[in-house]
């Protein structure tokens, strides 16, 4: 049971920071176009950084991408329905309950502007391994508290992942999940997670003292040269955003 | 005779939840030996090696490293830490950092080290332990014996005088403990002073300068491994096995006893073809 590492390609050694940039120009020209057009556009740029990145994980993207898209897709599903809308605009209804055209091209409009920042968001946690991103946020002087919090939580969570699925390894082979009791185990599955992650951050706090810890969680990292073409590549798609974006504000 | 590394007397430690894991240890390690620490599950090994770098406080008795009484303040324990390392058994519990590179980085400049310092320990470990193709990887992800070496690293990089080492062969595949037991062989010639706690009585007669039995806390037994690990009754009432290099001794004719008993195979073949 060998977890993924999803950062192993060829956009992992890019300069954080470049890539942080173009993940914020991107969003940000995203949601102050408002147009379909830039943000497709937008999508189809990250698109081919992820098509031209050696051993990027794109199966596991896309399935990520896909359940995403779902979960937004649902949650709009309410903006769907109105109670008043202009009879000429009404596409079905049931009772006093329609569904509008402009309800349609509000919730299409709306989901996609979501789906395009899910998209830029997922591509920046993908190429983006999370030592670079707490890099980027002690630049930014967030507060050594909050990164050293975030260390904690993200080695703690994946720690959790794979011990719950040990757990639940053992339960199944043990005909867990089978009969009526499947609540009552699903709690003994979360309440073993619990005390042996209580277990396992003692230990960790032995380990972190017995190298001397003073209360601060101070790491170097590697430094990685990336592939030439990358850095240019990113302020390149950088520029070309800017300018189509300029561009159809400068027709509209 | 020099004055001793570390000397711990009347040692006494109770958990909060009331048992006793450790009564009234008196316990002497001179500067470069290697001491096997054994005894079944719940000895007080683990204990004991928490003891040694003030991550447990007695309840009662003193330790003094290197003539020095441990007053267990913030200083006199930071100092003690960066002179004995313990690494516990179970790597999947000790790392936090997103690359080894990271993990091995963490004590050097924990120690004051700067940068540039603890980025030329970590050059110098990593080419020492093999790590080099593994710096940029997530040690969460590594394989078992990959972590151990990375945990072993991450020690290692703050260069202690006293390596203690709760286990390190559990869960080796034997090629990884062959490579592990040379690494230890090798800062042993460097001076380095190691204790190690082991259920492999047969590693331990082939190693130790010394062998220890921990046994509900209290040390049963301490000497020489030819002498404590021939006692085939004695280790079995604290749950131990007698080496089978001592037991094919043990079984040879008396009068072919005659030779000091053997710690490894290797000696014993010589003792058997010198017959």
């Amino acid at each position: 049971m060998n977890p993924v590492n999803p950062h192993n390609h060829s956009l992992r050694a890019v300069r954080p920071e470049t890539k942080a940039a173009f993940m914020l120009l991107s969003l940000v020209l995203s949601l102050a176009s408002g147009q379909i057009v830039t943000q497709g556009l937008i999508i189809c740029m990250h698109l081919l950084l992820i098509l031209w990145a050696n051993g990027f994980r794109r199966q596991h993207f896309f399935k990520l991408l896909l359940v995403q898209s779902l979960f937004v897709a649902v949650g709009l599903l309410p903006a769907l329905f109105s109670l008043n809308t202009p009879q000429q605009d009404v596409l079905w209804q049931l009772g006093g309950i329609h569904i509008s055209q402009s309800s349609v091209h509000l919730l299409m409009h709306t989901w996609f502007r979501c789906f395009t920042g899910i998209f830029i968001l997922n591509v920046f946690a993908f190429s983006t391994p999370v030592y670079q991103t707490v890099e980027l946020l002690r630049r930014c002087k967030v507060p050594e508290t909050v990164v050293d919090l975030l260390i904690l939580i993200y080695n703690n969570i994946r720690l959790l992942f794979c011990l719950s699925e040990q757990m639940l390894l053992a339960q199944k082979s043990r005909l867990a999940y089978t009969g009526n009791r499947n609540y009552r185990q699903a709690a003994q599955l979360l309440t073993g997670i619990f005390l042996v992650s209580l277990l396992k951050s003692q230990r960790l706090q032995q380990n972190v003292e017995a190298r001397c810890y003073d209360g601060c969680f101070r790491l170097l990292e590697p430094q990685e040269t990336a592939p030439r073409f990358a850095n240019v590549m990113y302020v390149l798609a950088g520029l070309v955003l800017i300018v189509i974006t300029v561009f159809q504000l400068y027709i509209r | 005779m020099n004055q001793p590394m570390i000397d711990i007397q009347g040692l006494s430690f109770r958990y909060p939840e009331g048992n006793e894991a450790l009564h009234n240890i008196d316990l002497s390690i001179q500067q470069g030996e290697r001491i096997a620490v054994l005894g079944s599950n719940g000895s007080g090994k683990s204990t004991l090696f928490l003891m040694l770098n003030g991550l447990l406080k007695p309840d009662s008795g003193c330790y003094c490293f290197d003539g020095k009484k441990i007053n267990y303040k913030k200083a006199d324990l930071t100092a003690l830490r960066k002179r004995v390392a313990v690494v516990m058994q179970d790597p999947d519990s000790q790392f936090f950092a997103h690359t080894v590179y990271g993990e091995l980085s963490f004590g050097p400049l924990n120690m004051g080290l700067s940068r540039n310092n603890a980025a030329q320990r970590v050059e110098e470990v990593s080419q020492r332990l093999n790590l080099a193709n593994l710096l940029t990887r997530q040690p969460q992800l590594l394989s078992f014996g990959q972590k151990k070496r990375v945990l072993t690293g991450a020690f290692l990089s703050m260069k202690p005088d006293v390596l203690v080492l709760d286990e390190p062969f559990a869960g080796l595949d034997p090629q990884h403990a062959t490579n592990f037991r040379e690494l230890l062989d090798r800062l042993h010639n460097e001076g380095m002073t190691i204790i190690q706690s082991t259920h492999d009585t047969g590693y331990a007669l082939e190693w130790a300068d010394r062998v220890i039995i921990l046994h509900e806390g209290k040390i049963m037994e301490a000497g020489h491994p030819t002498v404590i690990l021939n006692n085939e009754a004695m280790l079995q009432s604290f749950g131990l096995n007698r080496p089978t290099v001592l037991d094919i001794y043990a079984g040879l004719p008396l009068h072919l006893q005659t030779y000091s008993a053997p710690r490894n195979v290797e000696e014993l073949k010589q003792i058997i073809s010198s017959i």
